[in-house]
């Protein structure tokens, strides 16, 4: 198998981790962080 | 990476697996991401949110 889904799931958990703590730290500002998780999609 | 999972797995199969049938692409991510950007959404924040024609709700994201 060719596909790497170690770096898949590593690099998404990387992101949710980041959107929520983001969100955290950045709420007083008035600044809103999210994510969207579109699975497997075209882009172009 | 996509591209390679698109590849590996086939995109008829992909699509066939998940419940709206058929896999999504960049418009599909427009309203989402509407959602968060304009005032619609001024107090969300700290979400993930799947648009993916419901793949995550059948294989666990």
């Amino acid at each position: 198998m060719d596909v790497k889904f170690i770096a898949y799931g590593t690099s998404k958990g990387a992101v949710v981790n980041f959107t929520r703590t983001l969100a955290a730290e950045w709420g007083g500002y008035g600044i809103t962080v999210n994510a969207l998780a579109p699975a497997s999609s075209r882009a172009g | 990476m996509t591209q390679g999972v698109l590849a590996t797995f086939g995109v008829e199969k992909l699509a066939a697996a998940a419940p709206l049938k058929r896999l999504g692409d960049d418009d599909d991510l427009k309203g989402a991401a509407l959602l968060f950007a304009s005032a619609a959404g001024k107090h969300i924040t700290g979400q993930i949110l799947a648009v993916d024609g419901g793949v995550s709700s059948v294989h666990g994201g």
